[in-house]
């Protein structure tokens, strides 16, 4: 039995330029006025044929750009929407993660609300009497739970609708992204206690920007695109085709930009011809942290003869944080470029980056070390750690206690 | 989502589903109750005279009434006091006017609860409409301290009262579902409500007496159900009699009409909710 059903849903949104919105607009659009200047409603698809299928017991994820139509499917399956078109079928009672802390009435106190915020979704008062002590316990606001609401940080309000929304024992938890609240031990508990629901039985739907948090903790995944689904299974395929796809619009948008970089570098005695990475023979744009891989750029040594000089990499994250730099200027007498095309490699045995985008920049000097050329952005690839960790690196480590 | 848990099939089937039902109808409830009660304890909480409002209000308006009506005018109201008559019409008016206020914007005030999750929205304008209720078993206290001061003669047939402002609320619910759904749509429904319900205490015998307007003015003041339940309820509790019984069955009939007719309208309307606010 599926928990979610998810069958061909289409949504419309109509974006109605000459909706009335009160009542003198009303009577005021009844007055006579050529056809033709009226502005024309707009249809807008956000969801177009989407068909899911969460099986009992199990998690989901979903991800995909802004605006993609991801929270329009969260807002059809915790039923404050209708779809257009195709239909849904949800079991099981819902608690969502969406708006924390909204219908939290800011006059009342965090023990009222905690009442109110049960009831409305869907748990009686006896029932929320046996959880109180445990949400008190878990949003940690013990001296402040007979406060007004509106006197509590954002923080806090996070917290109690958090410790509320998860306490009422649902047998589906939808998540939207709500976890970016709070500091970060918080945020470890929230997903702490989601993990500890989901292994209890509870089927989670999550949305994330997170997508290490996705590939790894959820059954299946869905990429949704304008509306459109774009791939559905595996979360690690799910995942890769879309930092693929996120990979392809940089580029797509970046090419523009350094066209006239390297117009500039033109000319020079070593032309590109091509630059990418190697792993294992392979060319490939994305790898796992710790491989060992080739940085590779093919040039064309225009000037006729074989010519002395360096080369170096600078592997940045695409904020501009250099991470490694790599020059044969540092590392010995200048290399020798034969006539013609060319490849410059630098082997590197392990690359322990952390999960992300990064890019490399080139550049070419003379055998004097002055400038020939210099390529931003040159090469790009991601990269997925096992673990997501903040920092730059991802070390391989062992512990003991001795 | 009650009926979607339910795929078993057979007797068994029914009768869980039914169970569910009847769960689901108590959690609403109670979600109802908890939404009255904030409704009441956000009104009084924070203002100085707090539950005072409910008694007061009627109270100034009763005794305006009586300086304009009974001082200026001459009207007379008796055997009852003028203050007491004014009380009775207002007490009751009032009950129905602000309901409909209340739940005017119950939906389109609630915008953050209606993002959360999925709940019957029907919840809030009923929600609100049972806070007025509340709010008016304060005024009708002080009705009936009115009463006892002035040492008014009251009837048995009081009794009935019940049965008529179970009318009265239904009656209320109708419109106040109506309202409310409408004025997600078009946010100045307040303001029209605002005005027609000046123009409706007028033209119900809230403040004068049904017997004091011509024969043929009375039948079309009678049509208003409105003006049928105020009057009966005057009659029941300082006459003992029902003065027009056959119109009674005319208010029950559009309240009938005008409930089912405001709770089809805002089924109809509630999917859009989330869409246009």
């Amino acid at each position: 039995m599926a928990a979610i059903r998810v069958e061909q849903v289409w949504k419309q949104f109509l974006l109605k330029k000459d909706r009335a919105d009160s009542v003198g607009h009303l009577l005021l659009r009844m007055i006579p006025q050529p056809h033709s200047k009226r502005p024309k409603s707009e249809p807008f698809w956000a969801l177009q044929d989407i068909t899911i299928d969460m099986a009992e017991g199990t998690s989901f994820g979903i991800v995909g750009n802004n605006g993609s139509g991801k929270s329009t499917l969260l807002k059809i399956l915790t039923r404050t929407m209708t779809p257009t078109r195709g239909s849904i079928q949800v079991s099981g009672r819902v608690s969502a993660l969406i708006e924390l802390g909204a219908g939290f009435h800011p006059d009342f106190t965090g023990r009222e609300n905690v009442y109110l915020n049960g009831s409305i979704l869907g748990i009686g008062r006896k029932a929320i009497d046996q959880k109180m002590e445990e949400i008190i316990e878990f949003a940690d606001i013990r001296p402040f739970i007979d406060t007004s609401v509106k006197y509590y940080s954002s923080g806090m309000q996070a917290r109690l609708g958090f410790a509320v929304a998860t306490s009422v024992d649902p047998e589906i938890l939808i998540v939207d992204e709500v976890l970016a609240v709070g500091d970060e031990s918080f945020q470890q508990r929230c997903m702490d206690r989601i993990f500890a629901m989901k292994r209890g039985g509870t089927n989670i739907l999550l949305v994330s920007h997170n997508l290490g948090a996705i590939e790894r903790l959820m059954d299946q995944a869905v990429w949704i695109n304008q509306g459109i689904m774009q791939k559905i299974g595996n979360p690690r395929d799910v995942v890769f085709a879309y930092r693929q796809s996120m990979i392809d619009q940089n580029e797509g948008r970046s090419q523009t930009e350094t066209v006239s970089e390297v117009a500039e570098t033109q000319g020079g005695p070593l032309e590109l011809r091509d630059a990418y990475v190697e792993v294992d023979g392979h060319r490939v744009d994305s790898m796992q942290s710790g491989t060992a891989l080739d940085l590779i750029t093919e040039v064309d040594n225009v000037t006729g003869t074989a010519l002395s000089g360096h080369f170096s990499y600078t592997v940045r994250r695409p904020d501009g944080l250099e991470i490694v730099s790599l020059s044969s200027m540092l590392d010995g007498p200048p290399m020798t470029f034969q006539r013609g095309l060319g490849r410059v490699v630098v082997h590197l045995p392990e690359l322990y980056l952390t999960s992300g985008e990064y890019e490399v920049d080139a550049a070419s000097f003379d055998g004097n070390g002055r400038r020939l050329a210099e390529w931003r952005a040159l090469i790009r690839f991601s990269v997925q750690a096992m673990q997501t960790t903040p920092g730059l690196l991802v070390l391989p480590h062992q512990w003991h206690i001795r | 989502m009650d009926d979607a848990s339910t795929s078993f099939l057979g007797e068994n089937g029914k009768w869980h589903r039914l169970i569910h039902r009847v769960r689901g109808m108590g959690l609403w409830f109670e979600l109802t109750r908890n939404l009255a009660s904030r409704d009441v304890e956000t009104r009084y909480k924070h203002s100085l005279l707090g539950l005072y409002w409910a008694i007061i209000n009627p109270l100034v308006t009763a005794a305006i009434f009586g300086f304009i009506f009974g001082v200026i005018f001459h009207v007379s109201t008796k055997p009852i006091p003028y203050v007491v008559f004014y009380l009775a019409g207002l007490t009751f008016w009032n009950f129905f006017a602000n309901g409909i206020m209340s739940a005017v914007g119950s939906v389109s005030g609630n915008a953050a609860l209606l993002a959360k999750i999925y709940f019957p929205r029907v919840v809030l304008p009923t929600a609100s409409i049972l806070a007025r209720f509340i709010d008016f078993l304060f005024s009708l206290g002080v009705f009936i301290i009115f009463i006892l001061i002035y040492r008014v003669l009251v009837h048995w047939t009081s009794l009935w009262l019940p049965a008529i402002l179970l009318i009265q609320i239904f009656f209320t619910m109708g419109i106040g579902y109506m309202v409310a759904a409408l004025n997600v749509l078009y946010r100045d429904m307040t303001q029209l409500m605002g005005l027609l319900l000046m123009v409706w205490l007028y033209f119900s015998p809230v403040i004068y007496r049904l017997s004091a307007v011509p024969k043929t003015l009375q039948t079309l003041l009678l049509i208003d159900p409105m003006g049928t339940i105020i009057e009966m309820e005057r009659n029941v509790i300082f006459t003992g009699r029902i003065l027009y019984p056959e119109y009674l069955w005319v208010a029950v009939a559009w309240t009938g009409v005008v409930f089912l007719g405001g709770l089809a309208l805002f089924k109809r309307v509630e999917p859009m909710f989330a869409e246009v606010m």
